[in-house]
């Protein structure tokens, strides 16, 4: 049994790690474009993420083997390399995005070249995971991610207007001015819905419960953090989205860097509202960069059956270490090319939805499964929303990219 | 030829051909003229990067950013804005579009320099009333191509 | 080994292969199975090589390219238990399946703290 300590600790760093490049942009734009009609998106993806990653965790708990090991026994070696190649390719360009998020962070708060930045942050984030160990990563990153908080704050006091943000949790038709509009609308359902889901959230919810030492008993404690602390993890992304309708659609912007969300915390609290705006983007991006890094090498190491873990000496786990090392290399080179990292995630968040399914399926099955999970397995509950997910999942793989063309690139 | 060297032909030629045409498709689309709604797009960015130049140098006027935030957020918006400004000035648009795009190519520019300046400014209230003009001049234009 | 039914797909193929220290060796790519005189478990296989068999021409053609066509074979006299992993008797290292070896472990190795817990 967790202590109180724990669970309540563990919350906070489920609700500070919520957020990463993606989804800030995505909530902010979403608010500017369309105001509060896609609150519903929010909801409905936070309600997505929390049931899988409960079936995630507890089959990690209950087996003692996160889902993504189980990959070749239940889909066979060709589609396990597949969702392999899928969920890691995403991985990597989630990681590229975060890293180039994070140096332009850094050269707003201190200046400076671009690529140098990026190379610091290379530097940085290969030290971060290489010295500190796997909890102590997570506390960090995930507890200095609620500097974010700041934005929660600010969307309080920029005065929303609560009854049309009630509305907006009704799925509904927005007012567009053009019938391209409705086609944008569809484009944001899919990609908010998107950024909330990514895969590599549940992956690496699995491999930390092991990293994490969880076991039968940590089942309702598990529960718990999920119930409690993605929800007020989503309110950051609300809050972003509360941001974008009520401040930045009248200055009529569509924020399209990090630091242009930020100029919202600047404008109600000034310089400090601005530190800590940067501050909390800063440790969610990184918090999402190392989760993206470790995902990438706990899938390759669990399909090919390596030696894992960040709780193993390294030299015992030479290739599992290895590779998150080369997932943050390459990242970083695909930053140095110059590319928008803006741009790569919100191409690399329609990438994501297409193969979800391909993601989720495995995670539905093995926790519905009685010779794995014995009197775990999925109840009514689980088994409802779980399957309800998946055709919602589905439907959303099959419009992301006719959407996607459709609207320019998501842009209009 | 044996049934697996055949096999791997066919898989190696389908897997080209895939990649021919998706590449094949990219570059129609990007050689394609400017329609209407490419330009409205592109109005519409453009209206965001000046709307964001005026809000910053608005907010470091009034002391609620640092320099750092103000100079170096300003310097990467308008590379956004020039990259438009060169995209725009290379392309060509549909025979009744050609009005439109010279008057964002010329836009884009405008507000390219502007906010050049605006990043080495002494005085960001003036860059502001500047940025201003050109957000609501831009965004007359992207009403236009709304039409 | 006492198992009097063993389902070669379903509790041997794609397991994960564990050594008498519980160190992970790899997964269970391929089986050898000796047909004369009533089928029997020869073998198990380890290794790119043995995989890439799975896949279809093309991709087994990139596979081996990258990643190569090497091999390890434990006789089936090695193999100590069938569970949800299949354990062996004898140690990674008599098979060369242990992860001290490569250029992984020579850069790992050398980097400071690569011995703490």
């Amino acid at each position: 049994m967790k202590s109180f300590l724990e669970i309540f600790l563990g919350i906070l760093t489920a609700m500070g790690g919520f957020v990463e490049i993606g989804e800030l942009v995505f909530s902010v734009n979403a608010g500017v474009k369309f105001r509060y009609s896609l609150l519903w998106v929010e909801v409905l993806g936070t309600i997505g993420i929390i049931v899988f990653s409960e079936m995630s965790g507890r089959i990690s708990a209950v087996t003692q083997q996160p889902v993504f090991s189980y990959i070749r026994t239940r889909a066979g070696y060709g589609a396990g390399l597949m969702t392999l190649l899928a969920a890691n390719s995403v991985s990597l360009l989630t990681c590229t995005a975060e890293i180039g998020g994070l140096a332009l962070l850094l050269k707003l708060a201190f200046g400076g070249n671009y690529f140098l930045l990026a190379a610091l942050v290379l530097i940085g984030l290969l030290a971060a995971v290489w010295f500190l160990s796997f909890q102590a990563i997570e506390r960090i990153f995930g507890l200095l991610g609620l500097f974010l908080l700041i934005f929660v704050i600010a969307a309080l006091n920029l005065g929303p207007s609560w009854g049309e943000a009630a509305s907006g949790l009704i799925p509904s038709l927005p007012k567009v001015e053009t019938t391209s509009d409705y086609w944008l609308y569809g484009y944001f359902v899919v990609a908010l819905m998107s950024s909330i889901m990514l895969p590599y959230e549940v992956y690496f919810y699995a491999s930390g419960a092991i990293e994490d030492g969880w076991n039968a008993t940590m089942i309702n404690a598990n529960r718990m953090i999920i119930l409690v602390g993605f929800p007020l993890g989503s309110l950051l992304s609300v809050a972003l989205m509360f941001v974008g309708a009520s401040y930045f659609q009248p200055q009529m912007i569509e924020p399209q860097l990090p630091g242009t969300a930020a100029l919202a915390a600047a404008a109600v609290f000034g310089k400090w509202g601005l530190i800590y705006a940067i501050a909390g983007m800063f440790f969610a991006f990184g918090g999402a960069a190392i989760e993206n890094a470790l995902t990438g090498a706990y899938n390759l190491s669990q399909f090919l059956g390596w030696n894992w873990g960040k709780y193993r000496t390294p030299k015992d786990a030479p290739r599992f270490h290895v590779t998150w090392m080369l997932m943050f290399v390459v990242a970083a080179l695909i930053v140095m090319t110059g590319v928008d990292p803006v741009e790569v995630v919100e191409y690399s968040i329609i990438f994501a939805v297409v193969i979800l399914p391909l993601t989720y399926l495995p995670i539905l099955l093995a926790a519905a499964d009685e010779d794995y999970m014995g009197t775990f397995k999925n109840g009514w509950l689980a088994k409802t929303l779980g399957w309800l997910y998946f055709a919602i999942i589905c439907i959303a793989a099959l419009a992301a990219i006719p959407l996607l063309i459709i609207t320019h690139g998501g842009k209009g | 030829m044996t049934k697996q060297d055949r096999h791997f032909w066919i898989e190696a030629t389908i897997l080209l051909l895939l990649l021919a045409s998706v590449v094949t498709a990219l570059a129609i689309s990007l050689s394609e003229p400017l329609n209407k709604d490419d330009l409205k797009i592109v109005a519409g960015n453009l209206r965001s990067f000046a709307a964001s130049g005026r809000l910053l140098a608005i907010q470091y006027s009034k002391g609620l950013t640092t320099e750092t935030f103000f100079r170096n957020q300003t310097e990467l918006i308008q590379e956004k804005a020039k990259a438009s400004a060169d995209s725009l000035r290379g392309s060509k648009a549909e025979p009744d579009m050609h009005a439109h795009l010279s008057k964002a190519a010329t836009l884009a520019q405008e507000i390219t320099n502007a906010l050049k300046e605006s990043e080495n400014t002494n005085d960001p209230a003036i860059e502001a009333a500047k940025l201003d003009s050109l957000t609501q001049q831009v965004s007359q234009e992207e009403d236009a191509l709304k039409q | 080994m006492s198992e009097h039914h063993l389902d070669l797909v379903r509790q041997l193929l794609d397991r994960q292969v564990v050594d008498k220290n519980h160190v992970y060796c790899g997964k269970v790519d391929d089986i050898v199975i000796d047909l004369k005189g009533g089928p029997k478990v020869k073998a198990i296989l380890i290794g790119n090589g043995a995989a890439s068999d799975r896949l279809p021409e093309f991709a087994r053609w990139l596979s081996r390219t990258l990643f190569g066509r090497g091999i390890t074979k434990i006789p089936w006299s090695d193999v100590l238990v069938v569970s949800d992993v299949i354990k062996l008797a004898s140690d990674a290292k008599e098979h060369g399946l242990d992860e001290r070896r490569g250029w992984a472990y020579d850069i790992v190795s050398k980097l400071p703290g690569a011995w703490k817990k």
